[in-house]
C-alpha cells in the first residue's frame, strides 16, 4: 500500500509510544484500524515526543482514498493557523477547522483559500462560494484550481469523537465543481468548532478524515 | 555537485515509480519503430509535449529494434533506435554475419488535429535519415480520431514506406530529380545525411487504423506500404500479404505489451512504456514538513553582536544541519543577521532559503528583523536572498504566499554584497557507491558494462578549494571482453576507450583532483583544476563564466593542458598532450529550451564546434543532443563520420520523491572516436552553479514554503 505518511523505515520504541498513546485517546483504535507508521531513521521526532509528554492537542488524519490513520500533534499555532505532524513530520495547517494546506504528502495541497468557505460553514447558513486550492506541478510551479462551492446545512448528526464519546452536532456539506475535478466536504460542528470533518486534499491524496477530541 | 555525476543508478525500482507518473487512453500507441504509430507504419499524432517513450520489440524471424523516442517540443520529436537484425549478410562461403543497426528519426506535425471538425492530424517524417539507411523512409501522415475509440491514418511514403504498390513520385511535378532514389550506402558514410534520397524514389500510400473496444485494449489492422525487401532479400522473410495485425494491452501505468502478425507469415512482440519529464511521481516531494515560522527568541541582540557564543553558534548550525543547509558564517549587525549557507539537500534551492529562514526566526532573538542568506556553490557565494522577519510572518500561510514572499524578498548577485567573515570551516565528505560503466553498441556485444565499488571523498580546506577524488574497483562486468583495436587515424584520444577498461588494474582513480572555485565579480564565475581530470586524461584544467541574471545569453571559456593517461587507470600517463580549449555561448530560449555553442580546439587537436540543444525541465529532467563537427573530415573521422549523441541528466529526486543534489546521467553516442572530442571535466560552472543562480531560483521558489 502505497502511505504519503510514510517518509521511511522503522523505529519501534517512540512508534510504540505513539500507538499507546492512540489507545489512551481512542477506545476505538483498532476497530477504526488505526495505525501508526513508524518514523524512518533520521527524522528528527524528538520535537514530537516532547509535545505529546506535555500533553499537546491531537487530532486523527484517515487518508480516506489510501487507507493509512494516523495521530497528529499540534506543534504551533500563529494568526489562527494551527500546525499539526504526524510523528514523522507530516504536516497539516488548519484555519477555522478548515485545512489551508499540507506538507510531505507528495501531492501537497500548498495554500488554500478558505475565507468563503469559513464563514458559510461556521455561519451555518447556505451559501455558494468560492475556494482556491494550489499546487506544486511537477515542474515546482504553481497551479491553481479554483471551485464553486454550495455550503448547505445539513442537519444535526451525532459522531463519535476521537477519545470516544458520542456526540450532536450540526452537519454542513459543501460541494465543490471546479472546471478539473469536484469533490464534497463534510463539517460536523460542535459548539462552534469543527470537531469532525472530511476534506478533500488533492487528486493524488483524495480525501482525508479530521477527527478531534473531545477536549 | 558531488559524487552523484559519476554515479549511474539502475534501479529497477526507480524505474517503476517513474512510469507511474504516466498514464492515460488518449497517448497514441507506439508503431515497432518506436514512434507513434500502429505496427509498422507511423501515424499522424505526436506524443504529449515532454513524453520520453521505450519500445522493443522482436519478430519470430531474428529482427529486434530498441526505440527511444522523445516529444522534444509540441510538434517535434526524435527517435534513436538500435536494431539487430539477423545473419542479415551472407559471405560466399555460407557464413551469416547480423547487423546491428544505429537510426535515426525525426518528425514534425504540421497540422493538429480538429477533433470536432474534420481536420486530421498531419506529421512530416524523415525515418533513419543518417545511418546506414535500412529503414530508411520518409512519409507524411494523415490522422483522425473517430469518435472516441478509433483512429484512422492515411498516409503517403518514400523509401522503405515506397515499396508496395509503389508509383512515379509526385515530387517529381517540381523536378525529375525526385524520380529515383540513390542507392544505399555503405557503413562508411553513416552520420551523413543523403539528400539526394529523401523523399527521392518511388511513393506509395498506407492505411492504417485502430480501435479500443475497451481502455486498455487495442486492434490495430495496417495496409503496409513496406514490401520489407531488405528483409526479403537478405533474411528470407516471408513476405505474403500488406497486411498487418496486431492486438495490443495497455497498463494503467504507461506501460503496454503487444502481439502483431505480419505480412501473414510472422509473430512480433512489443512492449513499451512512456513517462513524462513534467510529471514527477510525487510532485511536492516525500520530505517532512518545514519548521514554522517562529516568533525568535527573548534573548538580547548583544548576545549574538556581531557574533554568538560557541554554544549558541553550534545550536544554530545543528538547527541548520537537521535540514540540510550548512552554516559557513555568521554575523549581526543592528537588526539585520547575515548568513552564510550551503544547501546540501535541496534541489530546488528556494527551499533551502525557505528552510534556512525558518530556522533562523526560532533561533535568532525576536529582534532581528530581517536575514541576508547567501547561497554558496563549491564554495562560491552566488545569491544573496534578503527576507524580513515580518515579510515572513505575513506570507507563510498566504494563499499566494511563496509568490509575496518572492516579491518582498531582496535578491542579488552575492558577489556584489559583503558576506560576514566566514568561518568556513575545515569540511569532508566521503562516500562508498556503486558505479556502472555501460559501453553500448559494439556489434559483437550491443550492451557491454562494469559494475563495481566506487570510494569517493573530498575535502574543502578552506572556501573555495576542494580537493577531490574517488578509487573504482570492478566487481564484475564485461568491458574487457571488447576487442575491437581502433582503426582510427587521429590521435586515440577516445577510441582506446576499452582499452581502459581491458587494461585496468585493480584499483583505477577515475579522477583525483585540486580545485579552487572563485568569484571573479559580478555575474563572474571561475575555477581551476588540475590533477587526474577524467578517467583517460589528466593536466590542468581553467574555466571562466559570465552569467547575468535577467538576460538569456551567457559566455563562458575554458583552456586545458590535457595529456592521456595510462590503461590502467593508475597515475601513470603516455606521450600524448595537447593544449585544448573552448569560447562557450550558453543561450536560454525560454520554456526550458537551451542552446549551447562550443568553439575552439578539441582534443585530438582538431579545430570546430560543438551544438547542443536540450531541454531541462522545471523540476531538473534534462534531455540533450549534440553535434560536433571539426576540421577532421567525415572520412578521417571514419564511422559516423562526425561526433554526436545524446545526453539525459535526472535528479536523483525527481524518482524517489526525496530531496537530494544527486543527479544521475548518461551521453549516448553511437560511437565513440577521436574526432571533436571534449575532456570530460565535472563541476563544469554552467550547469554547477544554475541551481543557485536568481533565474532558476526564482522559477522554482514556489517550493520556498515547502
Amino acid at each position: 500500500m502505497r502511505n504519503p505518511f510514510r517518509l521511511g523505515a522503522v523505529s519501534a520504541p517512540l512508534a510504540l509510544c505513539l500507538w499507546l498513546a492512540g489507545c489512551a485517546l481512542s477506545t476505538q483504535a483498532d476497530r477504526n484500524g488505526q495505525q501508526l507508521w513508524p518514523p524512518a531513521p533520521g527524522i528528527d521526532t524528538t520535537q514530537a515526543e516532547r509535545l505529546i509528554a506535555a500533553g499537546a492537542p491531537r487530532l486523527r488524519i484517515t487518508l480516506l482514498d489510501q487507507g493509512p490513520s494516523v495521530l497528529m500533534v499540534e506543534t504551533g499555532a500563529r494568526d489562527g493557523v494551527t500546525r499539526w505532524r504526524t510523528i514523522d513530520n507530516a504536516q497539516i495547517y488548519l484555519r477555522d477547522g478548515l485545512i489551508i494546506g499540507t506538507r510531505g504528502l507528495s501531492f501537497d495541497l500548498m495554500t488554500a483559500d478558505t475565507a468563503e468557505a469559513a464563514a458559510a460553514i461556521h455561519g451555518g447558513y447556505p451559501a455558494r462560494i468560492t475556494r482556491i486550492h494550489s499546487y506544486l506541478d511537477g515542474q515546482d510551479r504553481m497551479r491553481i484550481r479554483s471551485y464553486v462551492c454550495d455550503v448547505t446545512p445539513a442537519g444535526q448528526e451525532s459522531i463519535r469523537l476521537l477519545d470516544g464519546p458520542e456526540v450532536p452536532t450540526q452537519r454542513i456539506d459543501e460541494a465543490c465543481r471546479g472546471p478539473e475535478d469536484d469533490f464534497t466536504n463534510v463539517y460536523w460542528l460542535r459548539g462552534g468548532r469543527v470537531a469532525q470533518s472530511v476534506q478533500f486534499i488533492s487528486e493524488g491524496v483524495g480525501r482525508a478524515q479530521v477527527l478531534f477530541p473531545s477536549h | 555537485m558531488r559524487s552523484g555525476r559519476y554515479l549511474i543508478w539502475v534501479t529497477a525500482a526507480g524505474i517503476l515509480v517513474a512510469v507511474e507518473a504516466a498514464s492515460g487512453q488518449t497517448v497514441p500507441s507506439l508503431s515497432h519503430y518506436g514512434g507513434p504509430g500502429y505496427i509498422e507504419m507511423p501515424s499522424g499524432f505526436s506524443l504529449p509535449d515532454g513524453t520520453l517513450a521505450f519500445t522493443a520489440n522482436t519478430t519470430a524471424d531474428g529482427e529486434s529494434r530498441f526505440a527511444a523516442t522523445f516529444q522534444f517540443s509540441d510538434r517535434l520529436q526524435g527517435t534513436f533506435r538500435y536494431s539487430y537484425l539477423q545473419d542479415y549478410f551472407t559471405f560466399p562461403n555460407g557464413n551469416h554475419n547480423s547487423l546491428y543497426d544505429r537510426s535515426f528519426d525525426v518528425r514534425y506535425r504540421i497540422l493538429d488535429e480538429d477533433l470536432e471538425g474534420w481536420v486530421p492530424a498531419v506529421s512530416v517524417g524523415l525515418q533513419d535519415f543518417g545511418g546506414t539507411g535500412v529503414f530508411a523512409s520518409e512519409y507524411i501522415a494523415a490522422s483522425k480520431h473517430i469518435g472516441s475509440s478509433v483512429t484512422s491514418t492515411l498516409g503517403i511514403g518514400w523509401g522503405r514506406y515506397g515499396t508496395h504498390n509503389g508509383f512515379e513520385n509526385p515530387l517529381a511535378i517540381f523536378s525529375d530529380r525526385f524520380k529515383n532514389r540513390a542507392p544505399l550506402q555503405g557503413i562508411q558514410n553513416t552520420g551523413r545525411v543523403a539528400y539526394d534520397r529523401l523523399f527521392h524514389g518511388d511513393a506509395a500510400l498506407f492505411f492504417a487504423t485502430d480501435w479500443q473496444p475497451t481502455p486498455n485494449w487495442r486492434l490495430t489492422f495496417e495496409y503496409s506500404s513496406d514490401s520489407m525487401d531488405p528483409e526479403v532479400e537478405q533474411m528470407g522473410y516471408e513476405y505474403k500479404t500488406p497486411f498487418n495485425l496486431g492486438a495490443r494491452y495497455q497498463f494503467d501505468n504507461g506501460a503496454s505489451l503487444g502481439a502483431s502478425f505480419m505480412n501473414g507469415s510472422t509473430l512480433a512482440v512489443s512492449a513499451s512504456f512512456m513517462l513524462n519529464p513534467k510529471d514527477p511521481p510525487a510532485p511536492s516531494g516525500r520530505e517532512p514538513g518545514p519548521p514554522a515560522i517562529s516568533r525568535g527568541s527573548d534573548e538580547s541582540l548583544a548576545l549574538w553582536t556581531p557574533r554568538p557564543d560557541p554554544q549558541r553558534y553550534e545550536r544554530l548550525q545543528a538547527a541548520l544541519n537537521d535540514q540540510g543547509i550548512t552554516l559557513e558564517g555568521f554575523e549581526l549587525q543592528g537588526n539585520v543577521a547575515t548568513v552564510s549557507i550551503t544547501n546540501e539537500r535541496w534541489p530546488a534551492s528556494a527551499q533551502a532559503y525557505g528552510r534556512a529562514a525558518a530556522v533562523l526566526s526560532a533561533q535568532l532573538p525576536a529582534d532581528v528583523s530581517a536575514f541576508r542568506i547567501r547561497g554558496h556553490i563549491q564554495g562560491m557565494a552566488i545569491t544573496e536572498v534578503t527576507l524580513r522577519r515580518s515579510d515572513l510572518e505575513q506570507t507563510e500561510y498566504a494563499f499566494d504566499g511563496a509568490w509575496q514572499s518572492y516579491a518582498r524578498a531582496g535578491v542579488a548577485d552575492a558577489a556584489l554584497t559583503a558576506g560576514p567573515p566566514e568561518a568556513w570551516d575545515p569540511s569532508y565528505s566521503t562516500w562508498l557507491g556503486l558505479y556502472a560503466t555501460p559501453f553500448l553498441f559494439d556489434p559483437d556485444n550491443p550492451v557491454r558494462a562494469d559494475l563495481g565499488l566506487e570510494l569517493g571523498g573530498s575535502f574543502s580546506p578552506w572556501q573555495g578549494t576542494y580537493l577531490s577524488g574517488a578509487l573504482r574497483h570492478k566487481i564484475v562486468g564485461n568491458l574487457d571482453e571488447a576487442d575491437r583495436p581502433s582503426d582510427s587515424t587521429l590521435p586515440h584520444v577516445r577510441s582506446d576507450a576499452w582499452l581502459y577498461a581491458k587494461d585496468a588494474s585493480e584499483v583505477t582513480v577515475p579522477y583525483l583532483t585540486i580545485g579552487q572555485y572563485e568569484r571573479l565579480g559580478q555575474d563572474l564565475y571561475g575555477q581551476a583544476q588540475a590533477g587526474i581530470l577524467e578517467p583517460m586524461f589528466g593536466g590542468v584544467f581553467g574555466e571562466m563564466l559570465w552569467a547575468p541574471p535577467g538576460q538569456r545569453l551567457a559566455l563562458g571559456g575554458n583552456l586545458a593542458y590535457a595529456r592521456q593517461r595510462d590503461f590502467d587507470g593508475g597515475f601513470g600517463f603516455q606521450d600524448y598532450d595537447v593544449v585544448t580549449g573552448f569560447l562557450s555561448g550558453f543561450y536560454d530560449f525560454g520554456g526550458g529550451y537551451y542552446g549551447q555553442v562550443d568553439v575552439g580546439r578539441y582534443l585530438a587537436k582538431d579545430w570546430g564546434s560543438t551544438l547542443t540543444v536540450s531541454r531541462r525541465f522545471g523540476n531538473g529532467f534534462e534531455l540533450a543532443a549534440f553535434a560536433t563537427l571539426t576540421d577532421v573530415s567525415f572520412d578521417e573521422f571514419g564511422e559516423g563520420s562526425f561526433d554526436k549523441g545524446f545526453a539525459f541528466s535526472v535528479p536523483l529526486s525527481w524518482m524517489t520523491g526525496k530531496p537530494s543534489l544527486n543527479q544521475f546521467g548518461m551521453v549516448i553516442r553511437p560511437i565513440l572516436r577521436d574526432g571533436g572530442a571534449q575532456l570530460w571535466v565535472p563541476n563544469r560552472l554552467y550547469a554547477m552553479t544554475r541551481p543557485g543562480r536568481q533565474e532558476e531560483l526564482g522559477s522554482r521558489w514556489e517550493r520556498f514554503w515547502r
